[in-house]
């Protein structure tokens, strides 16, 4: 015990005076120079890391109940060796990509008919909140009843998930585009197409590319219960199989997935996003720039 | 007369807030709508311009009886209202139709005019407020309308970029001699520019005065005619202010 608390004071010592010297350092160069950037955002979880490593290794952690990360890059490497990765991770890829979608598309098409129409949004919103309101995975044991436990329920919960925020986001947006612009659009005689088409979509897309990270966020958390709730392969049915056969780094390497997985995912939309809205003046843009 | 505004009134929910305006322009004439703020000067340049057609009265537009958007009308409005997403160049192209290739050839020649050439691909983000409005004031006038509107163009800018804007627009005014109606709140601005200045006063605004400026542009701002004039209208405008304190 004394070993590991005198390490511990070490090492934060150690942390400190190091942070303290990049804190010093970043005021004046964080914009400037990003090695220096990366070298502050890696530095709390290489140490955690380490500190995880060495003490499964000085078995100051019990392992049966969280191996070494080192035990769950070997358990990674085997899975990808006899091909039972791929499979599981493109079973996972597969319902999320159809789940977001449809998610997507049935939300677009929705919201956009409410952002445009206040009837309709008078109509139809006061239902879709009453449904929002529903905790999502409340509805699992139904569409398992009704859908079976194949894959349409769980592209459909997936579907559920992505569809809520995007959905608010796109009515959002095109409900505050600026009303200023659609005047200009008027005094050049354009048509409602033209108007919706020239000023009011490009005018609402950056909420709409909100609405679908968001809708990825919560997509990946609704695949996470998709999965747990009876799949025969998947990432969240590696959770399971973790769990029943007492293999927590069978559940580590899940979890690691599904954070790389997310991550990924999200940088490409992320990139689309920098790409479709450069033109918006916002802070982030002009630190880039 | 290429503009002919007869007894127009605008209620906004029972209050009115500009009545029994009327007053023409010839063409090519520079109208200046003169008034204090909230005398209903946007008002009638919003019902001219078919964005408002709530209006009681009439308006010619080249002899047509208009109550709608008009192709030969261009609005500069007081904020640039550019399209973010748009580079300057599309910008000006916005109100343009036809063959691509022609339309960017109209659009450069007019950046050239308004002196943006070599911002065309720029984006509203990286403009300043002067260059911004000088976009505008191009994607007004790319189609060339035959009536423009200014609703105070240039009440944001700094005072140097005000001058400066002001010459530009004399010397567009000289390429093609469009009818316009200048909306200001700035008396100076509106001698140096207008043919003729009507001064709208009172709550609701009604047309308190109609003076001709007989005089070539460019004028000089120490004209002392121009200078008289100036006392008039101060005067004109004082009194409504002690009127509405009273
Ligand atoms: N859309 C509107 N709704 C209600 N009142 C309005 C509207 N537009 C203008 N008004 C009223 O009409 C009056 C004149 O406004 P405006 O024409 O904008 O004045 P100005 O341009 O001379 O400053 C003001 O009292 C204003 O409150
Ligand atoms: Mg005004």
């Amino acid at each position: 015990m004394a070993v590991s608390e005198r390490h511990q004071n070490n090492s934060t010592a150690f942390f400190a005076k190091k942070e303290k010297a990049a804190q010093v350092k970043s005021r004046y160069s964080i914009l400037k120079v990003p090695a220096g950037k990366i070298g502050l955002s890696l530095l709390l979880p290489v140490l955690l890391l380490l500190s995880w490593e060495a003490g499964s290794r000085l078995q100051l952690i019990d392992s049966h109940l969280l191996p070494a990360p080192t035990v769950v890059l070997i358990t990674l490497w085997s899975m990808a060796a006899d091909g039972s990765l791929w499979q599981h991770t493109g079973a996972t890829l597969y319902r999320m990509f159809w789940g977001f979608i449809w998610g997507t598309l049935i939300a677009v098409i929705l919201g956009s008919i409410t952002g445009m129409s206040k009837k309709v949004e008078l109509m139809v919103d006061p239902l879709i909140q009453a449904f929002r309101s529903i905790p999502s995975l409340a509805w699992v044991p139904l569409f398992i009843l009704w859908l079976g436990i194949g894959e349409v329920s769980k592209v459909t919960l997936i579907a559920v998930g992505v569809f809520f925020p995007v959905y608010l986001n796109v009515t959002g947006g095109i409900q505050s585009v600026d009303r200023k612009l659609i005047e200009v659009g008027k005094a050049y005689g354009l048509s409602t197409f033209q108007l919706i088409r020239r000023i009011v979509l490009p005018a609402s897309l950056p909420s709409f590319f909100t609405g679908l990270r968001s809708g990825l966020g919560l997509g990946w958390m609704f695949v996470v219960a998709a999965e747990l709730m009876g799949a025969s392969q998947g990432l969240g049915f590696l959770l399971v199989l973790g769990q029943n056969t007492v293999r927590p780094e069978v559940i580590l390497a899940s979890i690691l997935l599904f954070a790389v997985l997310g991550k990924i995912t999200d940088s490409i939309l992320k990139k689309l996003q920098d790409k479709a809205l450069h033109w918006q003046d916002r802070m982030e843009n002009n630190e880039a720039a | 007369m290429s503009l002919t505004v007869e007894n127009v009134s605008r209620s906004f929910s029972g209050d009115k807030a500009v009545d029994n305006v009327s007053f023409t322009a010839k063409k090519g004439e520079i109208i200046g709508l003169l008034g204090t703020s909230g005398c209903g000067k946007s008002t009638v340049l919003r019902a001219i311009s078919g964005l408002d057609t709530g209006y009681e009265g009439t308006i010619t537009v080249n002899g047509l009886k208009s109550r709608s958007v008009n192709k030969d009308l261009g609005i500069i409005f007081q904020e640039p209202r550019l399209m973010p997403w748009l580079t300057v160049l599309d910008n000006v192209c916005f109100g343009l139709e036809g063959d691509k290739k022609e339309k960017k050839t109209k659009a450069l020649k007019l950046l050239q005019q308004v002196g943006l050439h070599g911002f065309e691909h720029y984006y509203p983000k990286q403009l300043s407020g002067g260059m911004a409005q000088r976009t505008a004031i191009a994607r007004a006038l790319v189609t060339e309308p035959e009536t423009l509107l200014l609703d105070e163009p240039f009440s944001a800018l700094d005072a140097f970029t005000k001058l400066q804007l002001q010459d530009m627009l004399l010397d567009l005014w000289n390429s093609y001699q469009p009818t316009m109606v200048i909306v200001t709140h700035d008396i100076d601005e509106a001698l140096y520019l207008c043919d003729r200045i009507i001064i709208l006063k009172g709550q609701p605004g009604s047309v308190h005065k109609n003076i001709e400026i007989n005089k070539q542009k460019p004028r000089s701002k120490a004209d002392p005619e121009l200078t008289k004039l100036k006392g008039e209208i101060l005067k004109a405008l004082e009194l409504e202010k002690k009127a509405a304190s009273f």
